[in-house]
């Protein structure tokens, strides 16, 4: 069986692919990839479905070491990415052969990147995913960010992998202040004018505490409704912006809790949420708002553009 | 009359269907109705749902039914919405393990009241329980019913750690930890079942719409349910609604 083995692990390597759908009814995260346009790039140029399991690293990337020859691509995140010390490019498909090793020199831009490996990651599926969900220590490899040592098996391949590339007009700038997309939220209504000005005017720092669950923001205070910042606890979705008490926005990724009760001001819209998951504490961010159907059509964009690529 | 219902985007693949703005079994019904209805048509490119206490949230797929064509379909099944059936599933029996090491703040509940330990177990296991919805880990129940009387604030300070099982009281709500996670609640006990398994079929004990009861245990029958569980052999008590 072709497998990798994990040399060192980096701050945060999971097994993710598209997330966990279908079980939120009885509270079961999503969980999957926090970027799902790098995560779908790298799957489609090493020949994988979309939505096979990759590697996600975050901030610092792993030492791999490959059994056997193969390919691979990473996307997303620009660590400094190392073939036996020589550099490689992202967006683009690298042969491997046995015994290489594979490693990063350090961040430049972004905060997670993406590895995929032809013929996928071979962990078994929970509950019709391959996503690891830490807190509840499921899936992925072992239920757990992987460790100095693991051996990961991967898939067989069957034909050999055409060298594809990115087109550099769909590689996604990161820089370290973005103007995100939003929808107006379930609760937008419930504030004042003012709340939601200071909202869409003002810039939002990225916080410290800030992890796969969700991004805590930092920046003006955002006056809570009359009702106060609690509603009756409902579904929240991927980029759900939350206000509590402090007025401090809580933007909703991949790990969240199926349900919330603080009020949801607005939703940062699907192809925004890439983006988003490449920003990193320090960062800063402003607001503004879309419409539904422009963000709609901006998903179906992708789509074609992905379609088309390959 | 009911209020009528309200459709509220919720980001672009997202969408809440309001059924009302209170915690009721009548609006917590409808919202159940909604998801009977819906889920029957196989919908294409709806890929989950998030029923709550008052509103079901529908997660769909953009590329495949947009927000208008969804609202469109929807009308049609939903003007007859109280019609749908809601199916009886009886009541679910909870072992529960009170007080002692894995009820520590049982002492502390009862004190509060001033009750006793056991007019506290007694009062907590009396009623049935409506399970609302879940959310908040894997399995995690909202249940409705307790007893004002057992009412307790949340503990000072969180514990780091509570185990699987872990039956507790925050404010007016009861409530059983599925996975070890840390947690503000006052433990009156615990449930050797299992309410959430990935290696099981199905792989949660309990849904939206269940009514549970909770009854006493002793010791040694919580390590002899424990291990039937463990074996496989163990087969959750049901009966009917009296």
């Amino acid at each position: 069986m072709p497998h990798i083995i994990i040399h060192t692990p980096g701050l945060l390597t999971t097994i993710q692919d598209q997330g966990r759908h279908g079980y939120q009814r009885f509270g079961m995260p999503v969980a999957g990839a926090m970027d799902l346009f790098s995560m779908a790039l790298c799957n489609i140029l090493v020949g994988n479905p979309h939505d096979a399991a990759c590697m996600e690293a975050t901030l610092i990337g792993p030492e791999i070491i490959f059994s056997s020859s193969g390919a691979i691509a990473i996307c997303g995140a620009d660590m400094g990415p190392c073939i036996n010390g020589k550099p490689i490019s992202l967006w683009t498909t690298m042969e491997v052969k046995k015994d290489d090793r594979l490693s990063f020199t350090g961040l430049k831009t972004g905060c997670r990147t993406y590895i995929a490996f032809a013929g996928g990651i071979d962990v078994p599926m929970v509950m019709n995913s391959r996503s690891t969900y830490l807190r509840a220590k499921i899936s992925g490899f072992k239920g757990r960010a992987l460790k100095l040592g693991d051996k990961i098996p991967l898939g067989s391949l069957h034909q050999k992998v055409s060298i594809k590339q990115v087109p550099s007009v769909l590689v996604p700038q990161y820089r370290a202040f973005q103007t995100i997309q939003i929808l107006p939220g379930p609760e937008e209504k419930r504030f004042n004018l003012e709340s939601i000005r200071t909202f869409l005017s003002s810039e939002y720092m990225i916080s410290e505490q800030s992890d796969r669950m969700g991004y805590r923001l930092t920046g003006p205070k955002i006056e809570l409704p009359e009702a106060g910042a609690d509603i009756i606890s409902a579904g929240v979705s991927p980029g759900t912006i939350q206000v509590p008490g402090n007025g401090q926005p809580i933007v909703l990724m991949a790990d969240r809790q199926t349900t919330g009760g603080y009020t949801r001001i607005a939703n940062v819209v699907s192809v925004h949420l890439s983006l988003l998951a490449q920003m990193k504490p320090g960062d800063r961010i402003r607001f503004k708002a879309i419409t539904l159907d422009k963000a709609q059509e901006l998903v179906s964009i992708r789509k074609q553009v992905l379609a088309k690529m390959f | 009359m009911r209020a009528p219902l309200q459709y509220i985007p919720s980001g672009d693949s997202a969408l809440i269907i309001k059924a009302g703005d209170d915690i009721s079994i009548e609006t917590n019904g409808i919202v159940r109705k909604l998801l009977i209805r819906i889920e029957q048509e196989n919908i294409d490119g709806i890929i989950d749902f998030i029923p709550a206490y008052n509103e079901l949230m529908v997660c769909y797929d953009p590329i495949i039914v947009g927000y208008r064509a969804l609202l469109d379909i929807f009308a049609s099944l939903t003007d007859d919405i109280e019609t749908v059936e809601l199916p009886e599933s009886g009541i679910i029996h909870v072992p529960v393990l009170y007080g002692g090491r894995n009820g520590e703040d049982l002492p502390e509940v009862a004190f509060c009241h001033n009750l006793s330990e056991e007019e506290v177990i007694h009062i907590h296991s009396l009623p049935n329980y409506r399970v609302y919805m879940l959310g908040f880990t894997p399995g995690f129940c909202y249940l409705g019913g307790m007893d004002e009387k057992i009412s307790t604030p949340r503990k000072q300070n969180p514990r780091m750690k509570i185990p699987a099982g872990a039956v507790g009281i925050a404010g007016n709500q009861t409530g059983i930890y599925p996975i070890v996670s840390p947690g503000g609640w006052q433990l009156i006990g615990r449930t050797p079942l299992r309410l959430f398994d990935p290696n099981r079929n199905p792989e949660f004990l309990f849904q939206a719409g269940d009514t549970i009861k909770f009854y006493p245990i002793s010791k040694d029958e919580y390590g002899e349910i424990g291990n039937a569980i463990e074996e496989g052999r163990y087969e959750t008590k049901r009966t009917n609604i009296p």
